[in-house]
């Protein structure tokens, strides 16, 4: 009971007239008593609705047409059931209305077995088993929350809506490893490993209506690095990531050939945390490398790079201001797109994405927030179809977007 | 801060008043050395990306005080005045006490000014 008492300790020392107090130890007749009570804590049950309107103007990233549109809807729940001290099983529902940034409906964003297989005053270690979410870079696992992510329209570059189920989490497995300590300060290691299927939509959604085959996943490695110093405000962090993708051509007519997608992401970030100023960003490097699809000996490699800055200030405890400048290209050989216009006749503005953002968030509540926010665009580098690029529609350099969202949480 | 178990191998059930609770927020900066929203992000990802489970947010100080006390393995704060009225008097005035009162040992450390 001594050893209990002292960890509570590590809470703090001095100032402030509160207690921190616990209850350690339950004679048999009330810890029978209350044992409903105590049971109730091992389940959970949590949600979140979000509702929104979006304006784009220039570009197909919600419509093919400009108009004021209310598919800006995100919900989902939650529930976690602590089996014992060793196993907890995790799963959460969501739906999603984006109109053409994903799939519209209903996906399991994560159902898992959380085995927690070492824990110390200093370590823990947990491994997650099913289909878990991508927590790996700095907004992957809080991409889906509302009211977790820093806008209601995060960096396109690396956090693409297009690439979104996908690249949201997989059917695996990953391993957690952390260190804290008050010397050395607070470091996780991230590593996963798995695949994630491909919906005809997602693959419209990407390739485009021409590609009548069938697009599949063959596996998504990941390994992430973070480290927050001791008593310090900020935290840094890397990660790197290898995925292969194939694509099984039509029998009966297909424009486009077998293929194989090698895609490879590397990214370093860092974040901090003050009282009223939140700096963050990630530098990325990205290379996609095609053998066959538009040929069957076509071979594309790519390497393209990006960054983003953004800041957030409190400017009270209820009213925060955003800031953020977003530049990505897709081909560190052909930045500004000439090549790509004289190679393909696709506008040389589809080789690049640049975002500045203004926003503002609310809380109302301790679980009622509006976010809104203006997002000036250049370039048509983050829309979809991927593939076969639609200029039509995006016949513009220049294009505009606003958005306002009203969430709440349980 | 980041512990998951006591000594025996029991899950710690941490219990907390909403974000925007004055003895919240005055108990993660003065004490956690931690600003609430930063609470926020991290117990938000552990809820909301089933990494893991965050504590339990009770809506009202009392509220807290009897969910530690019907908790075992339980943590929580409370404001010293508030704790003795619903508690008990010779628990409230002293540091590091281990009380058992028939119900179990409620471990209480104060913190002073």
């Amino acid at each position: 009971m001594l050893s209990q008492s002292k960890t509570n300790m590590k809470w703090g020392t001095g100032v402030f007239k509160s207690f921190v107090f616990t209850l350690l130890l339950m004679n048999s007749a009330q810890a029978a008593s209350d044992k409903g009570y105590s049971d109730s804590h091992d389940f959970q049950l949590h949600g979140f609705i979000s509702q929104g309107i979006i304006d784009v103007n220039g570009s197909d990233f919600v419509h093919d047409h400009d108009s004021l549109s209310t598919e800006l809807t995100e919900l989902g729940i939650n529930a976690s059931y602590q089996l014992n001290s060793t196993f907890r099983l995790a799963g959460q529902l969501v739906y999603l209305d984006g109109g053409n940034r994903y799939e519209k409906g209903i996906r399991v964003d994560y159902a898992l077995l959380d085995w927690s297989i070492y824990s110390s005053d200093f370590w823990q270690t947990n491994i997650y088993l099913g289909r878990f979410k991508n927590n790996h870079w700095l907004n992957s696992s809080s991409r889906v929350i509302p009211f977790a992510r820093p806008s209601i329209i995060l960096p396109q570059s690396v956090y693409f809506d297009g690439f979104r189920d996908i690249a949201v989490g997989s059917d695996g497995a990953a391993i957690k490893i952390s260190h804290s300590d008050d010397e050395l300060g607070n470091f996780d290691f991230n590593l996963s490993y798995g695949k994630s299927p491909i919906s005809d939509k997602q693959q419209k959604i990407l390739m485009g209506e021409l590609a009548s085959g069938v697009a599949k996943q063959d596996h998504d490695a990941q390994a992430s690095f973070y480290w927050q110093p001791a008593f310090s405000s900020w935290r840094l962090g890397l990660s790197l990531l290898d995925s292969d993708f194939s694509y099984q051509q039509s029998e009966t007519f297909d424009f486009f050939s077998d293929a194989n997608f090698t895609f490879q992401f590397y990214t370093m970030n860092a974040l901090y945390e003050g009282e009223y100023w939140e700096f963050s960003g990630e530098i990325y490097q990205q290379r996609f490398i095609t053998d066959g699809f538009y040929s069957p000996i076509a071979h594309v490699d790519n390497v393209g790079r990006g960054f983003y800055g953004q800041t957030r200030y409190k400017l009270t405890s209820d009213l925060t201001l955003l800031a953020r400048y977003e530049d990505f290209y897709l081909d560190e050989d052909d930045k500004d797109g000439k090549l790509l216009e004289a190679s393909t006749g696709v506008p040389y503005y589809f080789a690049f994405h640049k975002d500045i953002t203004l926003g503002l968030s609310y809380d109302f509540t301790s679980n009622l927030k509006v976010r809104a926010e203006y997002h000036w665009v250049r370039g048509a580098g983050r829309l979809t179809p991927v593939v076969l690029p639609n200029p039509r529609v995006n016949s513009s350099e220049d294009w505009q977007m606003w958005a306002v969202q009203l969430m709440y949480w349980f | 801060m980041r512990q998951l178990h006591w000594a025996d191998d029991k899950t710690i059930t941490v219990f907390v008043l909403p974000n925007q609770h004055e003895l919240h927020k005055h108990f993660s900066k003065e004490r956690l050395q931690i600003f609430p929203y930063q609470l926020n992000r991290i117990w938000h990802k552990l809820t909301y990306s089933g990494l893991g489970v965050a504590p339990v947010v009770v809506n009202s100080p009392e509220a807290l005080i009897q969910a530690v006390l019907k908790t075992p393995g339980s943590i929580g704060y409370a404001d010293e005045k508030l704790l003795a009225n619903l508690v008990s008097n010779t628990m409230s005035n002293s540091n590091n006490k281990e009380k058992n009162s028939g119900k179990g040992v409620v471990h209480v450390v104060t913190i002073k000014d």
